[in-house]
């Protein structure tokens, strides 16, 4: 009797009940991220199940809750009292975070996103450029049903079409944050007018650069794919070459596959980082001799990769790529000889770049004489 | 008690013991001198037989002897009458076990004997489909309440001496003929021994259907699934026998018992062996689907609507959550509501005069399904999620097995209600042990799994080819254990 009571002890006072009804549930889809004079401003995105808004305008319209906290959890508390529905945070896909906060850093409030055990840590985290987070929110997306999924959704196509962004998981960014030789990117969000009247879209826009958690800037959507080509995020892209004046030609690349290696040369960190790739001719109404657009598209890689490295080398003095992790993962002694003064070894890093492009199709469709 | 010596006493206490019942006729005849009575109950007996066989030849021939003694008389019926058992009876216990099995009596004066013909009336209806297995390819003809013509099924179709059939009587007051067949040169004795052993220990009044038998033999088994599986089918029966199992069959029962009977078997139906593998194969697993579904939807639901939302898709969570909108009963409520009201619905139907039926599935399928969704008292992906279950229990044609899904569906709801998903795994993790603990007559019930039989397999989740099938369950069959002898692989060509 002793023994059959202590099993069903041990299965059924586990700490797995937690009873809630979907009547009563708020399934909250985003936060926003705000900071404010006495604290953060955070607003949530709830989910629109009412039954018989049947007419996709209602359906449209986001349910959004804005409150003020001493932190995360005060502030999501606060909502809790003006909403008619216990919030619910399992399914949060999207954590919004104001520019200002961004560069105040963000080490502070990420603690409540890792302790809540209710959170899938898988969400993606954005900022908002150029607008508050309340009212990226707010605005009417064209996805029926789960009106957040909207900005995934271009997020994911831009990522895998063309590398020219990246969805950068909560997780991810917390490893980077974390890991010892590279800085955090973040992927940034902007409202932008749209063709119809009265109406506002919302557009992936710039990715923003984190110096360990602050924000110090953005690149652009080139030296977004340039990024992505170092750090092998890119599987495809289309990449634009110009002949001469007003004539080009669209190479489509694809298995892109980057590996990055470093060796020690004279006591100096060497990172060679060999690029390999397949291409076909997308479309073209060059002139171009044939044999050539292996080069010139091996160049134009090697060129967008440069411009990027450059970029981060001279205004940011920062490691974004994750050299200095693989120096750490390959020689952590070595690494830890160095890690004081790594950005500044960075700014001066000897980078080599090879660039391997099969065209697999080639081919002059407007034969001359035509 | 043996039989008087005056006649008249005789039918005194015959009337008196029966009630003077309305079908017993009583006729005296005179053979010379001697007075016989003729007995027999023209309610089972077949009085055309009796009048052109046995009253016609008696009065035909006259047998011109003073003394005639029993011994005469007998012989003179066992040649003159053309029925194959003929007995001699002493007593007024033979005569009525005689007398009211259909039999035709002749009680002779002076002699304390009497002489029994077989003069039955055929009471049953013909062969005809099994109504409960129904099958698209196989033999269409089903058992039927006459023992004689159940145990002609089998001998039709196994037509050796080996097939064993003995019979017992059980049953105080019925006297109920129970058959208990098996192959001799296959079976395992121990079986044969141990049911015996069973049956001869029931002393009950009446055994009215297989059911009965069932029930009271049936004790090693706490759980609600059968270990002792009934069919209507002559070929399933026929399949047991050839895999060492035995076969018991009732007087005024069309369902035979198959002793013993494993998890596995109700998901097989002898239409398996009747078409191709592959086909058979994919069925087989589809069956093993619908039992998990069957047992598993509703509490699944229930779980991840009220406990485990984190574990679905957010479109499916965004989805039900719109459709639970509105809906005044918690999600536990709703599914138990809605199970309760299937049941009603299918015991109304099966109950109902066949006039009724359609009327009550029209009434019952409109008011559950949309009516009662519009109203908003349920919601419609709970309807949709009872229908699921309902209609993956009835792929099994055992209504034991239906009935014991059933329960446990609804224990697994409980447990999905309380603890969510974490509940179902502790349920289940206890239902495959009770399940593994449940053994049919000493052979254990989750056999070719649990004990692990690696070349049972081959006719288990899937069927191979006939070819591969060429042993017999070693659990089952402990003689001539070689089903299909290897066939000439030369070229015929």
């Amino acid at each position: 009797m002793k023994k059959i009571l202590i099993i069903l002890c041990s299965l059924f006072l586990v700490g797995c009940q937690n009873y809630r009804e979907l009547n009563n549930t708020a399934i909250v889809s985003a936060i926003g991220i705000d900071t404010d004079d006495n604290g953060y401003k955070v607003s949530v995105q709830i989910v629109n199940t009412e039954k018989n808004s049947n007419e996709q305008e209602n359906l449209n319209n986001p349910i959004v809750y804005s409150s003020n906290g001493k932190n995360i959890s005060d502030a999501l508390n606060n909502i809790n009292l003006k909403s008619p529905n216990i919030l619910y945070l399992g399914h949060l896909q999207v954590v919004l975070i104001s520019e200002k906060i961004a560069k105040m850093g963000i080490n502070d409030f990420t603690d409540y996103f890792l302790r809540n055990n209710e959170i899938n840590k898988n969400f993606t985290i954005l900022i908002s450029k150029d607008n508050t987070p309340e009212e990226v929110l707010n605005v009417p997306t064209s996805l029926v049903n789960f009106p957040r999924g909207n900005i995934l959704g271009s997020i994911e196509v831009s990522s895998t079409l063309s590398g020219a962004s990246n969805n950068i998981k909560f997780t991810n960014f917390i490893n980077d944050l974390k890991s010892k030789g590279i800085n955090p990117v973040m992927s940034s969000i902007k409202i932008v007018e749209s063709e119809e009247k009265n109406k506002k879209n919302l557009q992936i826009s710039d990715m923003a650069i984190f110096n360990k958690d602050k924000l110090v800037g953005y690149i652009n959507k080139d030296e977004i794919i340039g990024y992505n080509f170092i750090t092998n995020n890119i599987d495809n892209t289309i990449i634009n070459i110009k002949c001469n004046k007003n004539r080009n030609m669209s190479i489509k690349l694809k298995n892109i596959n980057t590996k990055t290696t470093f060796k020690l040369k004279n006591n100096n960190p060497n990172i060679i980082i060999n690029v390999n790739s397949k291409a076909n001719i997308e479309e073209t109404n060059c002139d171009l001799d044939l044999k050539n657009i292996k080069e010139k598209t091996e160049s134009e890689i090697k060129y967008l990769i440069n411009t990027t490295i450059n970029k981060i080398k001279q205004n940011y003095h920062i490691d974004i790529f994750g050299f200095g992790n693989k120096i750490y993962q390959k020689n952590p002694n070595y690494f830890k000889s160095i890690e004081n003064n790594w950005n500044e070894i960075f700014s001066n890093l000897d980078i080599v770049i090879n660039v391997n492009t099969d065209i697999e199709t080639k081919g002059n469709l407007i034969l001359k004489g035509w | 008690m043996e039989l008087y010596k005056n006649i008249d006493e005789c039918i005194k206490k015959i009337k008196e013991d029966s009630g003077e019942s309305v079908d017993l006729n009583i006729k005296e005849i005179y053979i010379s001198k001697k007075r016989l009575v003729s007995l027999y109950l023209e309610t089972i007996t077949s009085s055309e037989q009796i009048n052109n066989y046995v009253l016609k030849s008696i009065g035909k021939t006259i047998i011109d002897e003073e003394n005639l003694n029993f011994k005469d008389i007998y012989k003179y019926f066992y040649n003159t009458i053309p029925s194959g058992s003929l007995k001699e009876l002493n007593t007024f216990e033979d005569v009525y076990s005689f007398l009211y099995s259909g039999f035709e009596i002749i009680l002779v004066e002076g002699t304390k004997k009497g002489i029994a013909f077989e003069m039955r009336a055929s009471l049953d209806r013909g062969v005809s489909i099994p109504t409960s297995e129904a099958i698209v390819r196989g033999p269409k003809d089903g058992f039927t309440e006459n023992f004689n013509k159940n145990l002609g099924l089998i001998r039709r179709r196994i037509k050796t001496p080996r097939l064993f059939a003995k019979e017992k009587k059980i049953g105080r007051k019925t006297k109920t003929r129970v058959g208990i067949l098996y192959m001799d040169d296959i079976v395992d004795n121990s079986l044969v021994f141990e049911v015996n052993k069973r049956l001869d220990k029931i002393d009950i009044d009446a055994i009215i259907d297989s059911g009965y038998l069932r029930e009271l033999i049936e004790k090693d088994s706490k759980s609600n699934f059968p270990t002792i599986m009934s069919t209507e089918r002559p070929d399933r029966a026929c399949m047991a026998l050839l895999e060492g199992k035995i076969v018991i069959i009732l007087d005024n029962s069309p369902f035979a018992l198959i002793i013993p009977t494993f998890f596995v078997d109700y998901f097989h139906t002898p239409e398996d062996y009747y078409q191709k593998s592959s086909n058979i194969s994919f069925i087989r697993i589809i069956r093993f689907f619908a039992f998990l579904i069957s047992i598993l939807t509703p509490a699944f639901y229930v779980a991840i609507t009220t406990h485990n939302q984190s574990a679905i898709p957010s479109g499916f969570l965004l989805n039900f959550a719109s459709q639970r909108q509105g809906v005044p009963f918690p999600g536990f409520v709703e599914a138990l509501l809605m199970m309760i009201a299937f049941e009603i619905l299918k015991e109304s139907d099966t109950r109902s005069p066949s006039v009724g039926g359609s009327a009550i599935s029209i009434l019952g399928g409109i008011i559950i399904g949309d009516a009662a969704v519009s109203a908003g008292i349920v919601s419609p992906i709970m309807v949709i999620v009872i229908s699921i279950t309902a209609i993956s229990s009835l792929v099994f044609s055992s209504i034991d097995v239906v009935n014991a899904i059933r329960v446990w569906r609804i224990i697994f709801l409980f447990s999905a209600a309380t603890l969510g998903i974490y509940g179902i795994i502790i349920l289940g993790i206890f239902f495959i042990i009770k399940l593994c603990s449940i053994s049919s007559f000493g052979k254990p019930f989750t056999f070719p799994f649990a004990p692990f039989n690696l070349r049972e397999q081959k006719d288990a989740i899937i069927r191979m080819s006939k070819d591969k099938l060429w042993n017999r369950n070693p659990l089952t069959a402990k003689k001539n254990l070689t089903r299909l002898k290897k066939m000439e692989t030369g070229d015929n060509n």
